[in-house]
């Protein structure tokens, strides 16, 4: 088992700036999860990870060996991908024991017929079959593996994918978006799976996915990237609740994290539309910011005052209300999360009032940056604290 | 509303096209096999089986047949084998992989008379290249196009020349195909030595393309004419006698129509046999 640790990783393809100055550490035994869209880079940095991609500076370390020069073999490292990428001659057995065969039995060895005869052979195959058999028993695919990957489900073929990586028993895991083929029950199922597995072996995890429910749920600390940068690294809790900038605040959170434009008003106070908010930011008057609320955090006022609006839908998933209100003061549209116990009281069409909930509003700079703020009328200490405060979910 | 008179119009210019020149003349071709008929002769006779029987018992008619199938087993297991070789290398070859392929296609788009006559230089006895070449290794060269040991060699060397540049294209069409991700898995799995990854990926997963590049390849092989015409003529004796060859002279030298239609038929039953085999293998398809 062993860390992980990226030092100011670039990559250009052509003229782009794929992976730019990204450095991370990941703790022995760690979960951390890259998440962002399309493009973000996230693939390429887990390439360069395996050694499949070299980047054009900076340093990988695994453990405390900078492996940069190491082909991808020899990195200790399994890669999981998205299509699974298993030999489709091959049985899920052989699948499995291939790279054991490669790395325990000589090129003479492994040739058919001839390979059997040479002493020793028996032996070294005797034990890569019991090892794949252990592991096929782990992920309960031990009946499968006579079979072909074309007689495989797509969740049967997801598990050998697992097995070829486990049974080398590596270091480092890196998974490209694993689960992105598979059905969505399955998926939540693979989830559970996928995060025992990390806990029964203990090893060290790095997670590629654009589904930012896997991000949040599977791992220690989630990387949330875009265009080629690491916008903020840290415990799923954390990126919720406190994210450093506005691309990270409207890719982690489902609905998205609702924003609207603001201004910075007499005394520092922000002012959405015509409402001031109970917040306020050490910046020139005048200023415009946008405001992210999430959906639960804006709170229907009963009598009417707020930001004025009108619900252009419900959507009623059972355990909770989702209401879109058209805002006519500053033309936007809000989402909101209300308890299935306001069933009644909503209806569409109807007029209603928002107000945020204290010490929820985050303010971003024309840059995405957060801004700090504090609690209109209370001393200057900022309610939030900026940034990529890092932790660690146990 | 019923479409099949729409689908019997749309299917009319291509039926009447391969009625007209594949099936009547090939039916022509079958009937004129039982006739003595000479070209140009206004009377035929139908002679039955006769062609047939004559045929069993030709000299020149079997040394053409095993000539042929000599050439053919020297032919496509040497341009077929380099072919597969040259398309790895080419994808690997990066910036220079678009000179290295037009270089290899080059011979393939090229008139085959003009090139046998290139060919016939090289191979000259006293001033062509090939044996000045061995000249310097102290080695004596043959007379490789009238020697009855090396002609059939020779016109291998340059039917491989010609025609391995196809199959290269060929090959890089299907090597284009396999899936990179499964490279990425073998390297990550310790499969990083290109004769494991041969072994491993690029084999098995390009059988399907080494099977239709075999059958393709054999197919062309046994059509072997324009450079035994041009260069050796069956010489010498009749240790460059091919099938096309000897269809060629029976029906447009010696104008036995009649008897050379019944070698026709012969070599299109040979074809047929290949390309049914194709066919057997390719609709149940090698895949996994």
């Amino acid at each position: 088992m062993s860390s992980l640790s990226l030092r100011s990783v670039s990559k250009r393809f052509g003229a782009t700036n794929v992976l730019n100055d990204i450095s991370l550490e990941v703790t022995d035994g760690e979960f951390v999860t890259l998440v962002g869209p399309s493009g973000c880079g996230k693939s390429t940095l887990l390439r360069v990870i395996a050694g499949l991609e070299r980047q054009d500076a900076g340093q990988v370390c695994i453990g405390a060996r900078a492996v940069d020069d190491l082909p991808p073999a020899q990195r200790e490292t399994a890669m999981v991908f998205q299509s699974y990428a298993l030999y489709p001659h091959m049985t899920a057995e052989q699948n499995i024991a291939l790279s054991l065969e490669v790395r325990r039995l000589s090129f003479a060895r492994r040739l058919p017929l001839v390979g059997g005869l040479l002493p020793g052979s028996a032996r070294a195959r005797h034990a890569i079959r019991a090892e794949v058999r252990q592991v096929a028993e782990q992920l309960e695919i031990a009946h499968l593996l006579g079979r072909k990957p074309s007689a495989l489900s797509g969740g049967q073929q997801q598990r050998v994918a697992l097995g070829r990586a486990m049974v080398r028993r590596p270091s480092v895991f890196l998974m490209d978006e694993p689960l992105s083929s598979l059905d969505a029950k399955l998926r939540a199922q693979m989830r559970v799976e996928i995060s025992d597995l990390h806990r029964r072996l203990g090893a060290t995890f790095v997670y590629v996915t654009h589904d930012q429910t896997e991000a949040m749920t599977m791992s220690n600390r989630v990387a949330v990237m875009h265009a080629g940068r690491i916008g903020q690294c840290a415990t799923p809790v954390t990126l919720y609740d406190d994210p450093a900038t506005l691309d990270v605040a409207e890719m982690i959170g489902t609905p998205k994290i609702n924003t609207f434009p603001a201004l910075v008003g007499p005394g520092g106070r922000l002012v959405v539309g015509s409402l001031p908010l109970e917040a306020t930011a050490g910046l020139p008057e005048g200023t415009a910011l946008t405001i992210a609320l999430r959906p639960e955090h804006l709170v229907p006022q009963a009598d009417g005052s707020g930001l004025a609006g009108r619900i252009r839908s419900i959507e009623d998933i059972g355990s909770e209300l989702l209401v879109r209100v058209a805002l006519a003061d500053i033309q936007c549209d809000a989402i909101v999360r209300l308890p299935v116990g306001q069933r009644d009281r909503q209806s569409v069409g109807r007029a209603v009032g928002l107000r945020p909930a204290p010490g929820r509003v985050l303010a971003f700079d024309r840059t995405g940056l957060r801004v700090p703020l504090a609690q209109a009328g209370a001393a200057a200490a900022p309610i939030l604290a900026r940034g990529a405060a890092a932790g660690q979910r146990s | 509303m019923n479409s099949r008179p729409v689908a019997y119009v749309l299917m009319a210019p291509a039926a009447v096209l391969v009625t007209l020149f594949v099936i009547a003349p090939v039916g022509v071709l079958v009937l004129l096999s039982f006739s003595d008929w000479q070209l140009g002769s206004s009377t035929l006779r139908y002679t039955g089986l006769g062609n047939y029987r004559q045929l069993a018992t030709d000299p020149v008619f079997w040394v053409s047949l095993r000539n042929t199938a000599f050439y053919v087993a020297l032919v496509v297991p040497v341009a077929t084998g380099l072919a597969l070789v040259a398309a790895i290398a080419i994808r690997g070859a990066g910036r220079l992989a678009a000179f290295y392929r037009t270089a290899f296609f080059l011979p393939v788009t090229t008139t085959v008379v003009a090139m046998a006559l290139a060919w016939e230089f090289l191979l000259h006895p006293s001033f062509g290249l090939v044996n000045l070449l061995l000249a310097e290794f102290g080695v004596r060269g043959p007379v490789w196009l009238r020697d009855a040991d090396t002609v059939l060699y020779a016109l291998a060397a340059i039917g491989v020349w010609l025609k391995f540049g196809y199959y290269v294209v060929l090959f890089l069409a299907g090597l284009s195909t396999l899936p990179t991700d499964l490279y990425d898995a073998a390297a990550v799995d310790g499969i990083d030595r290109p004769l494991d990854r041969f072994r491993y990926v690029t084999w098995p997963l390009l059988g399907p393309t080494v099977l239709f590049v075999v059958v393709v390849a054999t197919i062309q092989t046994f059509q072997v004419f324009e450079i035994v015409a041009t260069l050796t003529q069956g010489r010498p004796g009749r240790a460059s006698e091919v099938l096309l060859f000897t269809i060629f002279q029976e029906g447009f030298v010696y104008f036995r129509t009649g008897y050379a239609s019944a070698l026709t038929v012969v070599f299109l039953c040979l074809i047929l046999v290949l390309v049914l085999a194709k066919f057997r293998y390719f609709d149940r398809k090698v895949y996994y």
